[in-house]
């Protein structure tokens, strides 16, 4: 670049010296981003609303995995199983309210996890 | 062309792909900025495209009454400054703009000014590299520049021309070493 100009810019430029200086800066300066950049931008995207859309099957399974303990044995009599322990006797321990607590947290998690799911539709809309 | 808000509202009513017009709109913004922040060009990137991502994730906390490049351009001045501080990246040294400038394709001579202005731009604070980044964008008006950085738009014309003023001294600097140099070799 010519000395005398960068000379004229620091001492008192003119309007035209300073055209010149900023055109010659401008290419310069300025550094462009790689080709892939817009493609890589949308890839991160695309993720986090795909992420929301999966959770559903969370949600479905959940469900199933809910549903299969409800049927083999949370709405039917549980009967009381013996326990007995060499030399130890135990009381006997009803299996009911155990099985019915662990459907209850089941109901929660899914609770839990529709929450998430419409937080993050929220989010991503 | 359509404007950024109509995009803005594309994209929040579930277009996805309205966000790619915005993405190509202000990469060359949000990737220069960055680059002045972080110095190093690989960075750059990296927080531009967290930037975007960032920007994409809450756009709907996005107030429409300031324009799309005030909000985004705060987006990425926090982002790249805490991935310095992340990276403890103090200062960008003249080896690491020596070494961006020597990857520069283009003639010796391109090369010779590249390098002229990256050792300059370095030397420079980062308020005034950061103004000049955003006035040498052609895209972007005084206005804008002014919305952006939070002063007037009289302060910035001042602002850019004491920065220039700055640039040049470096690069005079930069040109009076390369001969002392030349004439101790």
């Amino acid at each position: 670049m010519e000395k005398e100009l960068i000379e004229k810019i620091i001492d008192n430029p003119s309007d035209r010296e300073i055209e010149k200086f900023d055109q010659v800066i401008r290419p310069n300066m300025m550094k462009n981003v790689s080709a892939s950049f817009t493609k890589n931008v949308m890839a991160k995207i695309q993720p986090a609303t795909q992420k929301a859309d999966n959770q559903i099957w969370w949600i479905v399974a959940g469900m199933i995995m809910t549903a299969s303990i409800w049927l083999f044995g949370g709405f039917g009599n549980a009967a009381p199983i013996e326990i007995t322990l060499p030399k130890v006797s135990l009381p006997s321990i009803e299996v009911g309210p155990l099985i019915k607590g662990f459907g209850f947290v089941n109901i929660m998690l899914i609770l839990l996890l529709l929450d998430r799911y419409f937080q993050r539709r929220r989010k991503t809309a | 062309m359509i404007s950024d808000f109509s995009l803005i509202e594309k994209t929040l009513a579930g277009d996805q792909s309205a966000f790619e017009p915005l993405v190509n709109r202000h990469k060359a913004m949000a990737y220069n900025v960055a680059l002045r922040i972080v110095g190093i060009e690989a960075d750059a990137e990296e927080v531009a495209m967290d930037a975007f991502v960032k920007a994409y994730n809450n756009l709907k906390k996005f107030n429409q009454e300031s324009k799309f490049t005030t909000w985004f351009y705060r987006i990425v001045t926090n982002q790249a400054l805490s991935f310095k501080r992340k990276k403890r990246i103090d200062t960008v040294d003249i080896e690491k703009a020596n070494a961006q400038v020597n990857h520069a394709n283009g003639s010796l001579h391109q090369k010779e000014n590249k390098l002229l202005v990256a050792k300059a731009i370095h030397s420079l604070s980062e308020k005034d590299g950061t103004l000049l980044t955003l006035f040498y964008l052609k895209e972007l008006s005084l206005d804008e520049i002014s919305e952006m950085v939070e002063l007037t738009a009289n302060n910035v014309k001042v602002g850019v021309h004491r920065a220039r003023k700055r640039l040049a001294e470096a690069m005079k600097a930069q040109l009076g070493s390369e001969v002392y140099e030349l004439v101790r070799d």
